[in-house]
């Protein structure tokens, strides 16, 4: 009889081979088609098609949680509470694989949330949260291309922006929603005042959720650089 | 350390072509993050296609976490051309790891051969883009393991152990 303990992190890979590659590219990207945002009910939701689920199926493991080993301090800036059992709107909180992480001490930014950075205002939304100087001693200019976000792998567009993506993890009003890749956009040659931002970060897979379930406008975006023993790069606490 | 290393022909890319042209190894493992089919090039394709007609032993590890509206991860194109291009080598596989919940985020090339007690790992930055293995600025350690030294051989054995049991599936 085997110890489950001993299939710790086991499962989650697969061959792929000619013959079973139509059952697994769902999980692969395919160039200019992004995944399944389909509208529902004039709101965009993200449905997973069937084949996606299928391909998810097959790798089963037992997953190894990565131990909380630096927790915050009681009374720490943080303000992480315990995950809610309720996520907004009644629906069941997020599932995540992971515990959220020990934040350090003190953000490296923060910015009270616009309309438009909470995905509330008017019209077309921009999908994005604008990093401007939010009444901090920065150069917003270069704080997050080069400061904050450098060591990411940024990429050159064919417009001529640069793109990065690094790993957040993300708790919105006491809900944890795991680690999530997010994209950070920069424009090098663009006007960084209050009103023409230069950097944002693409709220990806988040963007629905604001739009539709969690109004954060007017509520505080701490945004955390994490050790690299953390399971992300970055932490993003909105308060 | 491999940051500026394209002006001097010395990109990931040509260390793995030139690596994989080398006779020196029997096997040519990688657990990358993301493949981008840029990165397949017909010189490191053909590369991969020699090493495996004599015999070695080649399993690539990408993550499949198609994620996010920017619709994030490696190529579905990238892998299916490298399944084309290897097809006819029983001795050359590709596996996908997907994990709900975790990214699949390795950066690591490894060469070995035991009858020569050798190794030689590649671990950075440099996913299997071309950006990634010739344009960005990228930095990757290459570290000469001598695997008749035990602090060298616990270092290979660690990664192997990894490779072997978490990263590729026992056919």
């Amino acid at each position: 009889m085997t110890n489950p303990k001993d299939d710790l992190g086991k499962g989650f890979v697969r061959q792929v081979t000619r013959e079973n590659f139509d059952t697994l590219r769902h999980l692969l990207r395919a160039p200019g088609a992004p995944t399944g945002a389909v509208a529902v009910g004039g709101i965009a939701m993200k449905v997973e098609a069937p084949e996606v689920t299928a391909a998810r199926a097959l790798f089963k493991g037992h997953g190894v949680k990565v131990p909380n080993w630096f927790s915050p301090a009681v009374g720490t800036a943080s303000g992480s509470g315990p995950i809610p059992t309720q996520g907004p709107m009644g629906a069941p909180a997020p599932q995540s694989a992971h515990a959220p992480v020990a934040l350090p001490s003190q953000p490296v930014w923060s910015k009270t949330l616009s309309k438009t950075d909470a995905q509330r205002q008017s019209g077309n939304k921009t999908g994005d949260l604008r990093l401007i100087k939010a009444d901090q001693p920065i150069d917003q200019k270069t704080f997050f291309r080069f400061a904050v976000f450098g060591e990411l792998a940024w990429t050159t567009e064919p417009h001529g922006h640069e793109e990065a993506t690094g790993t957040f993890d993300v708790t919105i009003l006491g809900t944890h929603h795991g680690v999530l890749p997010l994209t950070l956009s920069h424009r090098p040659r663009g006007h960084a005042d209050q009103e023409n931002y230069t950097t944002g970060l693409r709220w990806g897979s988040l963007a629905g959720l604001l739009r539709s379930q969690i109004d954060v406008t007017k509520k505080q975006l701490r945004l955390y650089s994490l050790p690299n023993t953390a399971p992300a790069d970055f932490a993003i606490e909105i308060v | 350390m491999l940051p500026y290393a394209s002006a001097r022909q010395r990109s990931l890319a040509h260390v793995l072509i030139e690596e994989l042209d080398s006779g020196k190894w029997t096997r040519f493992r990688a657990a990358v993050a993301f493949a981008g089919t840029s990165a397949n090039t017909k010189e490191l394709v053909a590369s991969l296609r020699s090493f495996a007609a004599g015999g070695g032993e080649i399993a690539i590890t990408f993550g499949a976490d198609a994620f996010g509206e920017e619709a994030q991860g490696s190529e579905a194109l990238a892998v299916e051309q490298l399944l084309n291009d290897l097809h006819a080598y029983p001795t050359a596989r590709v596996f996908l790891y997907h994990e709900d919940g975790r990214i699949f985020h390795p950066k690591v090339y490894l060469f070995d051969s035991l009858d020569r007690q050798a190794a030689l790992v590649i671990v950075g930055s440099s996913n299997w883009t071309r950006s990634g293995q010739i344009e960005n600025v990228e930095a990757n350690a290459i570290v000469p393991l001598n695997l008749g030294r035990s602090g060298d051989l616990e270092q290979f054995k660690e990664l192997d152990r990894c490779f072997v049991e978490f990263w590729s599936e026992a056919t």
